[in-house]
């Protein structure tokens, strides 16, 4: 909300600068967005167009004949479209000096001399108006400067939190103000003077049926009202505001508004039907033209303003066309109701339909004393600025008032919470500058009500959040001790957590963040079988599920790094993955780590001109470190699934005791593709939730030998099915003396034979007891390589 | 006597020990040092052939010649090592050494910035007695909004754009808080604990917000925590990650789940509370929003609100590293761009 100061100072004695109020709009709690000064410079005159000619060289410019006041006549060159003869404009005259630095002078138009410059209300920091010259009245006085319509002023712009519906007028940002600065709030409602004759009563009726949804219908009627401009102060506040004057009647229903936080509606007296009003809910579901001549689906329980025979408007949020006021209105009607906040919300969000009448319906008004000074004011304001004839009487329809609660306010609890001690006559001081109604009810209590316009009072702490914020939370002391929780563990989770990364990042993987919101597409690609969680109302197709499987945001970065000329690349990202539970209302969500691995590991250089590519074993390598690094043990490897989504056949799974389980290799290569992605990439992805928070299992120390191992190499040549892992099992369940196997090189060629290949291992052998002879180590040896031929069918390599 | 051996004499040590003093004082290269160990200490060297010639000598003259031809080939061999030309050998010459020619290219890592921040913001909280918790990102509504006390049908809910899941039921978490919520139904006071975790927006995503962040969120409930126990929290924590000097600044505002609610603004930390671009020229950062537990959300969680009374804050991580950091895009945090992500 934007309102000029000056406006304030309505309801406000305020002597002190601007930044001044903005510290203490601030300090209660009431957000300031932005201070801007309203300054006309010195040297814009009141002028008047004599002439308007018809530029030489330019279709849009005139050339104006005009008199500010001076001796002689200026020629101004002017493109505005307004422009005529005997209108009166302000002139910005040689000189003058705009705040944002820039200066009139004598100036050339298409060869034609100019002598100043006519403005926009926008062009004088009016408004944002710049469709054409600002029109001055009548009587203003030309040459006079026009600083002297215009004063100095400061606009204010405020954000307000959803519970202070109060503040959504000047009336409302006043009050605090006024608290805050220990001054009253003046009373600004005017009682109209009402005409002779005939009563309202007389001339309309006005019935609820809905007191639950509309508790209060207050209304008043003027006669004889002439749609004009409103007059140049009414209109600068509403620009001010932000509002765009229109006619009279309407920028006076918006005033009110602004000004007390009553929402008003004016309708043309001459369309309400048998001169009755009837505040009802919908019955059935039904079309209805609103005044911005869009058709609404109502359904029923939608609340409405219906005159004798149809509905004239959509309470609260906006009326109905054919009721509005139009240049042909003599009479109007004026409502002021107080609609209940769900109701209108409901309403309103339906229909996507938000306006300023709803916005403070939704949020509460005032039902009790707002609502009355806002009809009267207005309908002595149409009197004032329209010509009309206040009709004697206002319709009040108010069955049953609407009551606060009483509070218990205890000064003790206020300390139990503050921390601070706040005497109880202070307490009520506060509160009785904010309207709440208190009674002492003994040694620690005050009985307290809040004011009518307040909706966000219900509860005791509420009362202390008042003493609170008027007390200032500045001026509580800090506390200088805490105790501490000895109750619970430190986190296993982000010890965890902590070692992955650690492990990762010092082996030169770097960690990445990602969406978890991902395309249907996408996670069809990965996971065809995965049932997704999918977003009712997504920003974009692109993130409207959330992901199933963490490799889509890991070759998104890949790409996008890619395409930036850095092709080696190495991540990793520790992040969930979520499906829905069959039966279970929340879906599985699962920590993963996803590893990705493309271009060169160790990048080349001058010494190593090949650098060292990432592949499968380099991933697989990453992955064993990682597990020894955070003490989870051994990785188990097995074939990998038969038709992966997204793995090729150079891939395998992978399990840990249980605690992780997952999948690591070469990826297709039209998944890649997929992600524009055309190199290989290697990539795994590990649950980890398990273990995670599983329980670390003791480091026991393994005593170290003492005596000397012996070590054979061995080469074998035998099927290339064999695998490395089976070969190593069966050496080391040979004997219990082989302390490990170690594969050095493998080899396939034509001089072996096809579907052959060599495999060397180093085998150590080693005794905990004693150190091991000769013979005993051929004995092993022997044992071996009969073993490999028993079992392989391999043959020692020579 | 043999090929590679050479009898010993006196006047041939006296020679030898000349020749060797002024070979030794005149080189001047690695080259040069070479030749000169070859010729003397090498295995075919002078004074090793002298040495393979002592056991040649009569008995009478390996006692009077021996200990001199070894004494002279070990004060030779210790000089020679002891030059400085032989020290500069294992780097070759000089003149012709680069090092200025990269390292080894070990891979450098690193650990996201978002991370970094959230895991100082963790230590210090943890270092002050906090513990930690978790919840799910995909939340019901009664976790998310209802037992927070966001009224149904309230203003309030319009300030959280949610991604539901399932209409007014089932929802993408809008804040950490639910995780409160799961804390205090879950266990008993006195709670401290603090909740670190990703959230999601239903906002388009521009250079100042994501669809979605990652807040940490704190607790602390247990029969006598006190608005000034949350200011000393606050600060001490303002204190540890900003600098000592920092200062805290107290605003009121509203939150459902707190009662009284607050902002909280830190001095700014790049001009010292003067005035600057970060801070818009206020002085001051907007770090996070803070309150007393409010009594409905205790008794939603089965705590009794009269005999306890809490404190809960929520940050969030993003607007801390783009301050931190200087960072004016928040989009750059999730580009994962590798040249961004050394930085840090």
């Amino acid at each position: 909300m934007k309102f000029s100061l000056s406006w304030l100072k309505d309801f406000v004695d305020i002597t002190v600068p601007a930044e001044e109020v903005c510290a203490t709009l601030t300090s209660v709690g009431i957000e300031v967005a932005s201070l801007a000064r309203r300054h006309i410079p010195a040297g814009v005159k009141v002028a008047k167009i004599l002439a308007v000619d018809k530029h030489p060289n330019a279709d849009k410019l005139h050339v104006c004949t005009v008199d500010a006041g001076e001796t002689a006549p200026l020629t101004i060159v002017c493109g505005a479209p307004n422009v005529a003869a005997g209108m009166l404009a302000p002139l910005a005259t040689i000189g003058t000096k705009f705040d944002n630095g820039f200066t009139i002078a004598k100036a050339k138009l298409r060869g034609v001399e100019s002598f100043g410059m006519l403005c926009s209300e926008k062009e004088l920091g009016l408004s944002d108006d710049h469709s054409g010259l600002l029109s001055l009245p009548p009587d203003a006085k030309v040459g006079a400067e026009l600083s002297a319509c215009y004063p100095d002023d400061d606009i204010i712009e405020i954000e307000l939190t959803p519970n202070r519906g109060d503040c959504l007028s000047l009336l409302g940002v006043a009050r605090e103000v006024a608290a805050k600065l220990g001054v009253p709030v003046k009373n600004t409602a005017l009682s109209p003077a009402e005409s002779a004759g005939a009563r309202v009563a007389d001339l309309i009726s006005v019935a609820i049926e809905a007191p639950a949804e509309c508790p209060r219908y207050c209304g008043r009627l003027v006669q004889g009202v002439r749609i004009a401009p409103s007059p140049a102060w009414l209109a600068q506040r509403l620009s001010d505001a932000g509002v765009r004057p229109i006619n009279n009647v309407v920028d006076i229903t918006n005033y009110i508004m602004l000004h007390f936080g009553q929402p008003m509606h004016a309708f043309d007296y001459a369309a309400i039907a048998h001169k009755k009003i009837i505040v009802r809910k919908a019955g059935v579901a039904m079309p209805f033209a609103t005044l911005d001549q869009t058709q609404r689906s109502l359904v029923a329980g939608d609340l409405l303003i219906c005159d004798g025979e149809r509905p004239v408007a959509l309470a609260g949020i906006m009326g109905g066309a054919g009721s509005e006021i139009s240049d042909a209105t003599t009479d109007v009607f004026l409502e002021c109701a107080y609609f209940n906040p769900p109701g209108i919300r409901t309403t309103s969000k339906r229909l996507g339909l938000s306006t300023e009448s709803s916005y403070r319906f939704e949020r509460g008004v005032d039902p009790e004393s707002a609502v009355v000074w806002a009809v009267d004011t207005a309908a002595e304001m149409l009197r004032l600025y329209a010509g009309g004839a206040v009709v004697p009487g206002r319709v009040d329809v108010y069955p049953a008032p609407v009551k606060r609660p009483a509070i218990r306010l205890r000064p003790s609890r206020v300390e139990r919470l503050l921390g601070v001690a706040i005497p109880k006559s202070d307490l009520v001081t506060t509160l009785a500058s904010l309207q709440f109604a208190c009674n002492d009810a003994g040694d620690d209590a005050i009985e307290c009500r809040a004011p009518a316009f307040r909706h966000d009072i219900f509860v005791e702490a509420d009362l202390i959040e008042e003493a609170g914020r008027f007390y200032g939370y500045d001026n509580i002391p800090s506390a200088e001790h805490a105790r501490v929780s000895l109750s619970q563990a430190p986190s296993v989770v982000e010890s965890r957590t902590d070692a992955i990364r650690n492990s990762l990042a010092f082996a030169g993987l770097s960690e990445i963040v990602t969406n978890s919101l991902t395309s249907e597409k996408k996670n069809r690609l990965l996971s065809p079988e995965a049932a997704p969680v999918v977003i009712l109302n997504p920003l974009s197709p692109d993130m409207a599920q959330l992901r199933v499987s963490m490799l889509g945001s890991s070759l998104e970065v890949l790409a996008y790094n890619i395409n930036r000329k850095n092709p080696d690349n190495r991540y990793f990202d520790i992040g969930r993955t979520y499906r829905v539970a069959a039966g279970e209302t929340l879906p599985r969500e699962r920590d993963v780590l996803a590893v990705t691995m493309s271009g060169c590991f160790l990048a080349k250089s001058w010494n190593n001109t090949a650098g060292v590519k990432a592949d499968f074993y380099c991933i697989k390598g990453q992955l064993d470190k990682l597990c020894a690094d955070i003490g989870a043990g051994r990785l188990d490897y097995g074939p990998a699934p038969q038709a992966h989504p997204f793995f090729d056949a150079e891939s395998c799974t992978v399990s840990c005791a249980g605690k992780i389980s997952g999948a690591m290799g070469k990826l297709r290569s039209e998944v890649c593709a997929a992600f524009d992605v055309k190199e290989p990439v290697y990539y795994a992805e590990l649950d980890i939730t398990d273990f995670l928070s599983a329980k670390p299992a003791p480091v026991t120390y393994a005593q170290l030998p003492k005596f000397p191992a012996l070590e054979r190499d061995f080469c074998f040549v035998l099927g290339e099915t064999v695998r490395s892992s089976e070969i190593s099992q069966e050496i080391a369940s040979l004997s219990p003396l082989v302390e490990d196997v170690t594969p050095f090189d493998v080899y396939r060629g034509e001089k072996l034979g096809p579907g052959l290949r060599s495999i060397a291992f180093s085998v150590k052998v080693r005794s905990r007891e004693r150190t091991l002879t000769d013979k005993e180590g051929e004995e092993v040896c022997g044992k071996i390589i009969s073993a490999m031929e028993r079992k392989f069918g391999a043959t020692l390599r020579k | 006597m043999t090929a590679d051996s050479m009898v010993p004499t006196a006047e041939l040590l006296a020679q030898t020990e000349k020749e060797v003093a002024s070979g030794l004082q005149s080189i001047s290269s690695d080259a040069e040092a070479e030749v000169f160990r070859i010729k003397y200490l090498g295995k075919k060297g002078l004074l090793s052939s002298l040495v393979r010639g002592v056991k040649d000598l009569s008995p009478e003259e390996k006692r009077n010649l021996g200990a001199k031809v070894n004494a002279l080939f070990q004060s030779v061999e210790g000089r020679f090592k002891a030059a400085p030309w032989t020290q500069r050998r294992a780097s070759a010459d000089a003149g012709s050494f680069d090092w200025t020619l990269p390292g080894f290219p070990f891979p450098r890592g690193g650990i996201h910035p978002l991370t970094q921040i959230r895991n100082r913001i963790r230590d210090i909280f943890t270092g002050m007695g906090f513990d930690i918790a978790y919840g799910p990102e995909v939340e019901t509504d009664y976790y998310n909004f209802g037992a927070l006390n966001f009224q149904p049908n309230h203003p309030a809910r319009d300030m959280q754009d949610t991604f539901y899941v399932k209409a007014d039921e089932v929802l993408l978490r809008t804040h950490t808080s639910p995780a409160q919520v799961r804390v205090m139904l879950n266990r008993k006071p006195p709670l401290r604990c603090i909740m670190p975790g990703r959230v999601y927006r239903n906002e388009e995503v521009s250079s100042r917000s994501y669809c979605l962040f990652h807040q940490v969120e704190g607790l602390y409930v247990d029969q006598r925590v006190t608005f000034a126990d949350l200011k000393g929290t606050l600060l001490a924590f303002a204190k540890q990650f900003f600098g000592e000097q920092t200062k805290i600044k107290i605003r009121p505002s509203f939150f459902p789940f707190t009662e009284p609610s607050v902002e909280v603004d830190v001095w700014c930390f790049l001009c010292g509370g003067k005035g600057c671009s970060l801070c818009k020229q206020s002085g001051w950062l907007e770090i996070l929003g803070a309150g007393m537990v409010h009594p409905n959300v205790l008794a939603n969680c089965g705590i009794d609100n009269e005999k306890y009374t809490g404190f809960a804050f929520g940050m969030g991580i993003e607007r801390i590293a783009l301050l931190k950091y200087g960072i004016d895009d928040i989009r750059i945090l999730f580009e994962n761009d590798v040249r961004f992500l050394r930085q840090f």
